[in-house]
């Protein structure tokens, strides 16, 4: 195997794929199975339901590769086929409450909103066999909205432009833009309930903040969600 | 955009209202104007100050977290099932190869995924015998399972070469970097027993319908549909019904043009077309006979589609493959309802509708 200084571009790669060449095949999804499985993770939460998804994405993608058209990049595409299994997974989850992995969260007594199931409920989103222990950010992201935490998540978290982003959901840029904006408020919301706020002036303390999320600040239990009233009348 | 003076520009709102301004704001995207707007309402607004800062800050936070590595097991699952022999880990600049996942949760058990697999493949052979589910490759990439897991029955190889179908199967020489790709003509009849026995679609039948527009057979339905069903089913959709629509004296275009009209929905793209111009919609099975009635009052005919099995397959692999987009609504009423939350409908009770224009 020689190794060629210019890598192939994708859509070279999808050609010779669809000719029968497997390395092909395996370089196509040794390049976009991070992002892939990252989308994943970071709607599911959790490692295995994640590669269970990122898997029957894959294949299912491999097999239509024959409908690829290039009217859209091929991670573009490939990235809708992970959204759609994502969801798909997603509403199932919620249908069958056997496998319901939010079902002690949910249903912690006294507990209204994302921010206060944060507090409640953190535990059992840790998934140690995915990437360690995950920071509080990433347990608040799994309580927001499943459209607002798409939107984020392809932009902020994987760096997808918005424009990337809106042709993979389907949506208009300024939906996607505005999404993101409710999400990260939201965000900052539940994360300053749970005694990690972002050091953002409403805080009264600064420093410490999202940077170093695994240390809680003080706990400011009761302050965190009388934040919310600050905010100017809409 | 020329200079404008600042006393002629607009006051913006709290930021709730121009969120997505705030977020080009922090990433230095926007026109000088836009950008004063912006000053001007921070400068007098501390609340907004600080809900800006919070999006600066979570975006930020958000940007540094670390991209979580995917499990090993999950190249082998994909490649292997795609017949491709994953190359040596380090040829790829894999660092740590993780050999699997020590957590003790079993990996998906191999006949479900193959299940799965199944599902994927699209039937686009014009030989397609009756009684059977011929497994075809989409395309040239092959799909390559062991040969022994190709036969679930009993009867074992001589049930192969019973179908004048032909299927491209990749087989990689095991072990190895270097991949050894040979095409091999295979033909194979699948278990025709577990296709055949799939729940034909009656829902097309409006309940109280006076006129008899729409001719369903309940009775038989070409295999081939049949076999959409049950890829349809392993994929977790609602199984697919297939309407022809027509309206008395109407071009194919008038006829699409209306139907689009009357339900608010958008053709799938025509790669996916059948026959025509083709729409897609999931709707709750109790809303079937309403949703095809309100059709027929409009004039439109209404015929259980019969297409060939490519040209379904096409159609449904798109719709599947999320290339086509398609919606989930509901009868209220007489007007069909967009996009509802169909989460609260009871498992199996949504129905995919595929309505196409034909000739």
């Amino acid at each position: 195997m020689s190794h060629t200084p210019e890598p192939p571009s994708d859509e070279l790669l999808v050609e010779r794929a669809r000719a029968g060449e497997g390395q092909a095949v395996a370089e196509l999804y040794r390049r976009h199975e991070q992002k892939a499985y990252n989308l994943a993770l970071r709607m599911m939460g959790d490692s295995w339901d994640a590669a269970d998804v990122t898997q029957e994405a894959f294949i299912k993608a491999f097999a239509a590769l024959d409908q690829f058209r290039g009217e859209a990049r091929f991670g573009t595409w490939l990235h809708r086929i992970v959204v759609n299994a994502v969801r798909d997974h997603l509403r199932k989850r919620r249908l069958d409450p056997m496998e319901n992995d939010d079902l002690d969260r949910a249903c912690a007594p006294g507990e209204t909103g994302a921010a206060g199931r944060l507090v409640g409920g953190r535990q059992s989103r840790l998934d140690p066999a995915a990437d360690g222990l995950s920071p509080p950010l990433v347990d608040a992201l799994l309580l927001l909205d499943e459209r607002f935490r798409l939107a984020v998540v392809l932009c902020d978290l994987l760096g997808y432009e918005y424009s990337e982003a809106a042709e993979i959901l389907g949506v208009q840029e300024g939906t996607i833009k505005s999404r993101i904006f409710r999400a990260r408020a939201e965000l900052a919301q539940a994360l300053r309930a749970a005694g990690y706020g972002p050091a953002g002036g409403r805080s009264s303390t600064s420093g410490a903040g999202v940077d170093t999320p695994g240390t809680p600040r003080a706990a400011q239990p009761s302050n965190g969600r009388s934040t919310g009233e600050e905010r100017p009348p809409s | 955009m020329s200079e404008i003076g600042a006393s002629s520009i607009p006051p913006l709102g709290h930021i709730e209202q121009w969120g997505s301004l705030a977020l080009d704001y922090i990433e230095g995207g926007l026109t000088p104007v836009a950008r004063s707007q912006v000053e001007a309402h921070l400068a007098t607004c501390p609340a907004c100050r600080a809900l800006l800062e919070d999006q600066r800050v979570v975006a930020a936070a958000l940007k540094a977290v670390e991209p979580a590595r995917p499990p090993r097991h999950m190249e082998l699952a994909v490649l292997s099932a795609l017949g491709v022999t994953p190359p040596a880990a380090t040829a790829a600049g894999r660092p740590d190869p993780v050999p699997a996942p020590t957590v003790p949760r079993p990996a998906p058990a191999l006949p479900s995924f193959r299940r799965r697999l199944r599902a994927y493949l699209q039937p686009h052979s014009v030989a397609v015998a009756a009684a059977a589910l011929v497994l075809v490759v989409v395309g040239a990439l092959a799909i390559s399972l062991q040969p022994e897991l190709l036969q679930t029955g009993p009867t074992g190889p001589t049930a192969r070469n019973t179908l004048a179908a032909t299927t491209t199967v990749l087989s990689t020489q095991a072990a190895g970097a270097d991949l050894h790709v040979e095409h091999e003509q295979v033909t194979t009849a699948e278990d025709s027993v577990e296709t055949m026995s799939a729940p034909t679609s009656t829902t097309l039948t409006p309940s109280t319908s006076g006129t008899t527009t729409a001719a369903t057979s309940e009775t038989t339905e070409p295999p081939t549909t049949a076999s959409l069903d049950v890829m349809a089913k392993y994929m977790g959709v609602p199984e697919p019904t297939w309407v022809e629509l027509k309206q008395d004296g109407a071009d194919p275009e008038t006829t699409a043009s209306a139907f689009g009209t009357a339900t608010d929905l958008d053709p799938i793209p025509s790669a996916f077309w059948m026959g025509g111009p083709t729409f897609a919609v999931v709707v709750s099975a109790s809303h079937v006979a309403g949703l095809m009635q309100h059709l027929q009052q409009l004039g439109f005919r209404l015929t259980e589609g019969n297409q060939p099995a490519d040209t379904l397959g096409n159609a449904l692999n798109g719709i599947l493959a999320g290339y086509a987009t398609y919606h989930r609504a509901e009868m209220v009423d007489d007007t069909l309802k967009m996009d509802v939350d169909a989460d609260s409908w009871p498992e199996g009770e949504a129905s995919l509708l595929v309505f196409f224009v034909t000739q």
